[in-house]
């Protein structure tokens, strides 16, 4: 696979998306650009840049010599996200402190491997402490969920 | 000149009170704090004080304030360097070598010469307040938005010798760098653009969640990939002192970078991180072996944090003598000296003599204080590179969450991190740079505001840009750059190298 012609297309396609996107809004007159009138130049020079990338790319010494999978082992990567996904989409309901302690339970069972016992007591040792250190030492304003914490 | 030194001399006595000295210390402290933990830059970190200073006499909280800023700017190259994680918006461009640096062991001393460099750079830059600061701050006042345009083009241009790879990839970041700066309420207009009716896009996409998703997210996600038993780095106490080679290359870059980032610091906008990027891509420029860039050059370290250090020293002039604030820490500070009924600005020298010289004085306190408090803690800061990754990974994570979190208390801009950190996996795996794409996000804005007053002062025409004589060189410089920059591997008769 030639990767650098694959990069450059799916920023051409972005770029493509962007330079729609601006034409819907007001471009104005060159004494008083609108709001869409930077947004197209740019979208267009990274289109035109893109566009040169697709053209010009050769398959590097990498691409040509790899025989695993381009996109290698995405099993913990995947975990991760999902796991920070399921803790943003907590944050606020549930409060800092719970979803932070399940958050790193979680990881440290899923991701690390440690034991469920391992797991449970990092979790909460290190979700209280950064508890206390931000939210209660630094003051730093966290949300409080329908528990208050 | 005299007239300086009578006042540095004042300074002395009011900043070395036992109150100041006090205060002076924890403001430094705190802002080491700060700095080292990802996402609470200074700008929180002032934020978070600035109650508390209310009660204080002036001086006494500028002089705190100060040292958080200050403070910030050294602690901020610790995760960097330690992690890939920039703690604030200026260490960015040290994580390209100081991160290799320290996966070759050699973190101590990266640490040692970023403390050391950011010493000399924060002295040298308060030297340059106390002597140069009515002269210097007529000049950059004089720059118009033309100019700032310029300027910012320059900066811009820089960024491709920034990128550690083909130039062609690193334009191509800039401008989705400068086209996602575009996303957000249009400040001339009031029209939202490209926002999908989510109202936290209203107000742009934020550099912080972005530059933790790119950098730190993107870096845990690259790492798990393949096994989560690294070795455990374990330093020896030799080895967390720089080197004699390491020491005598770290020279020129740290006298350069105090004397550009001090310049760089007089310009309103994002100019310490400017500083830190311009002061690379000198280096890289002027290296014998510029691939090795991008590999951990201790330069590539001790440069950038001398720069952004001198230039936290260089903002505070037009802060100070102009009562223009070079971005939102100093404006933080201005609101604070304005509660105390202290307008910054022209008169603040003849009116409050006490509170400009109090302040410089007590920099040159707080530099001291910093390296006191930083040089015996690079061996701690070290040791969290003994923790296995593992454990550290989550850690790291959850410090995200709160930094990003505590900016705006918006779970979106939490959202912006994830997806950040997936794109930034996604471009690392294509081999395309990410620092240039931080960096014009940060400047995008800023630029779109010089280039639409230009063309509108002008009438439409685009002569404006090279009407005044140093938006022409800057501009000229701009265009030299990229031309060289495309050129150098034709001439080399051989296409541009892929990102590492």
């Amino acid at each position: 696979m030639n990767t650098d012609r694959v990069g450059y297309s799916g920023l051409f396609v972005v770029a493509l998306y962007g330079m729609i996107s601006s034409f819907l809004m007001p471009l104005g007159q060159l004494r008083e650009p609108g709001p869409g009138f930077l947004p197209l130049c740019l979208s267009t020079i990274l289109v035109i840049l893109a566009g040169v990338g697709v053209i010009s790319s050769r398959p590097s010494q990498e691409d040509l010599a790899r025989t695993e999978p381009f996109w290698g082992n995405m099993k913990s990567p995947v975990k991760i996200v999902v796991t920070t996904g399921l803790a943003i989409w907590a944050f606020e309901p549930v409060g800092f402190l719970v979803t932070s302690v399940c958050f790193l339970g979680l990881l440290f069972r899923w991701v690390s491997d440690y034991p469920w016992w391992k797991a449970v007591l990092l979790g909460v040792c290190i979700g209280g402490a950064g508890w206390f250190f931000f939210a209660k030492l630094l003051g730093v304003s966290m949300p409080g969920g329908f528990l208050g914490w | 000149m005299i007239e300086s030194f009578i006042g540095m001399g004042q300074g002395f006595l009011i900043a070395f009170t036992p109150q100041n000295l006090y205060y002076c210390f924890l403001g430094c402290l705190f802002g080491t704090v700060v700095g080292v933990l990802p996402g609470v830059g200074p700008l929180a970190g002032i934020s978070l004080l600035l109650p508390a200073t209310f009660g204080m006499p002036p001086v006494s909280a500028l002089i705190m304030l100060c040292g958080i800023y200050y403070g910030a700017m050294y602690g901020g190259s610790t995760t960097s360097i330690l992690m890939n994680i920039p703690g604030e918006a200026a260490s960015v461009v040290t994580c390209i070598d100081g991160y290799q640096m320290a996966r070759k062991g050699r973190a101590g001393a990266a640490l040692f010469i970023a403390a050391w460099g950011s010493f000399l750079g924060g002295n040298i830059s308060v030297l340059g307040i106390a002597l140069l600061a009515p002269v210097l701050a007529d000049f950059a006042v004089k720059f118009g938005p033309a100019e700032m345009f310029a300027v910012m083009v320059m900066a811009m241009m820089l960024v491709g010798y920034v990128g550690s790879g083909s130039v062609l990839k690193t334009m191509c970041m800039v401008m989705l760098g400068l086209f996602l700066g575009t996303i957000g309420m249009d400040t001339m207009t009031g029209y939202l653009r490209m926002t999908y009716g989510i109202k936290e896009l209203a107000d742009g996409i934020g550099f912080i969640p972005v530059a933790m998703g790119l950098f730190g997210i993107a870096e845990i996600l690259s790492s798990t990939q393949d096994t989560l038993v690294r070795d455990v780095l374990k330093p020896k106490l030799r080895e967390l002192l720089p080197n004699r080679d390491e020491l005598r290359r770290s020279w020129g870059p740290i006298g350069r970078g105090s004397v550009m980032g001090f310049f760089i610091g007089l310009l309103p906008g994002a100019a310490h991180i400017i500083a830190g990027f311009s002061s690379y891509a000198l280096e890289k420029k002027l290296a014998t072996h510029p691939e090795e860039f991008g590999t951990g050059r201790i330069e590539g370290v001790a440069g950038p944090e001398t720069a952004n250090n001198s230039a936290t020293g260089g903002a505070m002039i037009p802060f100070l003598s102009l009562g223009i604030p070079s971005g939102p820490a100093t404006a933080v500070m201005m609101v604070a000296l304005l509660i105390h009924g202290i307008k910054p600005g022209p008169l603040l020298i003849q009116e409050n003599p006490e509170v400009f010289w109090g302040v410089v004085a007590s920099m040159y306190i707080g530099n001291v204080v910093l390296l006191i408090l930083n040089l015996p803690l690079v061996g701690l800061f070290v040791n969290l590179l003994r923790i296995p990754f593992k454990l550290l990974f989550p850690i790291i994570l959850t410090i995200c969450i709160i930094g990003v979190y505590s900016i705006d208390a918006s779970t979106m801009e939490l959202w912006i991190m994830l997806i950040s950190g997936l794109v930034g996996f996604v471009l690392r795996r294509f081999r395309f740079d990410v620092a240039p794409l931080v960096l014009a996000l940060i400047i995008g804005p800023m630029m779109e505001l010089a280039f639409r007053q230009s063309l509108m002062m002008s009438g439409g025409s685009f002569a404006v840009f090279f009407g005044s004589p140093i938006s022409l060189v800057l501009l000229s410089v701009s265009a030299l750059l990229v031309l060289t920059g495309l050129a150098r591997p034709l001439l080399a008769g051989r296409r541009p190298k892929t990102n590492p």
